[in-house]
């Protein structure tokens, strides 16, 4: 019963990773979470540019697990948090 | 040769839209305020870069527009939100400095990079017409990145722990204007092989301008990138290390250098599209290995090399056997009296696991001299990906997202994410 977010890319291409309870998500996360989980990411061609970060969110619930690849200019800042830990 | 998603060589937009503007508008006036001020966002963004787009969609611009000549940079300063392009504070007419060093960094960096360029290779600005390059600086609240756009520079501060402000390197400027070099000419795809070549030639005109700057030798180059903007709380050299790949950083926190230098230890990964600034330790070791053969200066032979296949013979799905056998062929066309400096790329290449040594039987199929495409290197072009082989009938958006659990897993340990 946690998401996971693992931030890639960038110029340094330095991979971030962190975790957190869905119990222990702020309302804001809550939100973005579920909206991500409703409408899922849009169909994306690339990402504009080059060196810009790419966001992983991985779900893990009572329905399973779901994993989502977000753009940086999509990813909710509240969830994109999550990648580089307090 | 495999689908990266988008051809750029057959018209793509290296500069694509990541979601149509009426979704953006859509996203926008959701009702969640992140998602909606994000799209908002990218919607102003996208609406400024419509005329722009059409300029691009050829990758530079028409022939018969006129080529300007000269210097033209522009500063921008973000103060830290991260509205594009944010407010000017420096243009060419201004002589006097700035008061902000972030500011006159972000612009004495372009500048030095423009005539590098213009200097060693005759070119006016990216895209050889004059573009003006524009930069905007204190991009987010200690944001740990410098990105390209598709239509200029951005420039975060840092968080003072890991990353100082990204302005302050030679090699990080010049790597980013690389990336516009690179969109006007061969606008290589951002995935996987082509992606990593993307990475990997602004990695190489990087350290090429900075050891321009210094006046530096093959011998006396670091070969380091980012090795200026470490802050004092990371443990390593710099972020990569083109002449010792998966070397530069060992940090109990962001964990050891990744970087491969050798196709043998080719790092299959869904993270970073595919993995481009892993692997481009691969292609930026070749680099190294066929300048120090050469000797001198890596600008007046080597960096001639590169520059050639990259501006003049590389397209869009180009994967390093292509890369190399193109740089040996510029190489034999731009010093036909000297062919031991074809055969010193061909070995740089063979050397990183892209080319091997040919028997004799085999120089039927030869690209390269006494070099053909290693094996392993010829089967990844013929069999590749994980992902996006075999054509799918379309889903719709949340059955695809759903169904998006994690992929296989790489064959090398050096994959292993942290």
């Amino acid at each position: 019963m946690k998401v996971i977010v693992e931030r890639s890319g960038g110029f340094a291409g330095i991979i971030r990773r962190g975790e957190k309870d869905l119990s222990a998500l702020s309302p804001e996360q809550q939100t973005a979470l579920q909206k991500l989980l409703e409408k899922g990411v849009p169909p994306a061609a690339t990402q504009m540019g080059a060196d810009r970060f790419t966001y992983k969110v991985e779900v893990h619930d009572e329905r399973g697990s779901r994993s989502f690849i977000v753009p940086e200019a999509l990813m909710p800042a509240s969830l994109a948090g999550i990648a580089t830990g307090p | 040769m495999h689908s990266t998603g988008f051809d750029a060589s057959r018209g793509g937009c290296p500069c694509c839209f990541i979601v149509p503007p009426h979704m953006l508008q859509r996203l926008a006036t959701s009702g969640d305020p992140a998602l909606a001020e994000t799209a908002g966002r990218t919607l102003r963004l996208t609406q400024s870069l419509v005329a722009f787009r059409a300029q691009l969609s050829t990758g530079a611009p028409s022939p018969a527009a006129a080529k300007r000549e000269g210097r033209r940079r522009q500063v921008f300063d973000c103060q830290g939100t991260t509205d594009l392009p944010g407010d000017p504070v420096r243009s060419e007419t201004d002589t006097n400095p700035n008061r902000d060093r972030t500011v006159n960094e972000a612009f004495d960096n372009a500048g030095t990079t423009w005539d590098f360029y213009n200097k060693i290779f005759g070119r006016e600005s990216v895209d050889d017409h004059g573009k003006t390059l524009v930069s905007s600086v204190h991009y987010g609240e200690k944001y740990d990145n410098a990105f390209w756009n598709g239509q200029q520079m951005v420039y975060g501060d840092g968080d003072g722990v890991i990353f100082r402000r990204f302005t302050t390197a030679l090699d990080v400027i010049a790597h980013e204007l690389t990336h516009g070099v690179t969109q006007f000419t061969a606008q290589l795809a951002y995935q996987d092989q082509s992606g990593a070549l993307n990475e990997s030639m602004s990695d190489v005109f990087g350290s090429m301008v900075k050891q321009w700057a210094l006046g530096q030798s093959v011998d006396q180059a670091d070969w380091l990138i980012g090795a200026a903007i470490m802050a004092p709380g990371f443990k390593g050299r710099a972020l990569r290390d083109m002449a010792n790949p998966g070397t530069a950083y060992d940090d109990p926190r962001l964990g050891k250098d990744p970087q491969p230098g050798d196709m043998k230890d080719y790092v299959q990964t869904d993270a970073d599209n595919g993995g481009v600034h892993t692997n481009s330790g691969i292609p930026s070791r070749a680099f190294v290995l066929a300048a120090k053969a050469i000797g001198g200066n890596s600008w007046e032979k080597a960096g001639k090399i590169w520059y050639v296949t990259l501006t003049e013979r590389l397209t869009g799905t180009a994967d390093f056997a292509k890369c190399a056998a193109e740089s040996v062929s510029v190489a034999r066309d731009l010093f036909p009296e000297d062919s031991s400096i074809a055969a010193k790329v061909a070995k740089a290449w063979a050397d990183v696991g892209v080319l091997e040594e040919a028997a004799s039987t085999a120089l039927l199929a030869n690209i390269a001299g006494a070099y053909v495409i290693a094996p392993r290197v010829r089967e990844m072009a013929a069999a590749p990906p994980l992902r996006k082989t075999k054509k799918k009938k379309p889903v719709p958006p949340r059955a695809k997202a759903a169904r998006g659990t994690p992929k296989k897993k790489a064959k090398s340990s050096r994959s292993k994410t942290r």
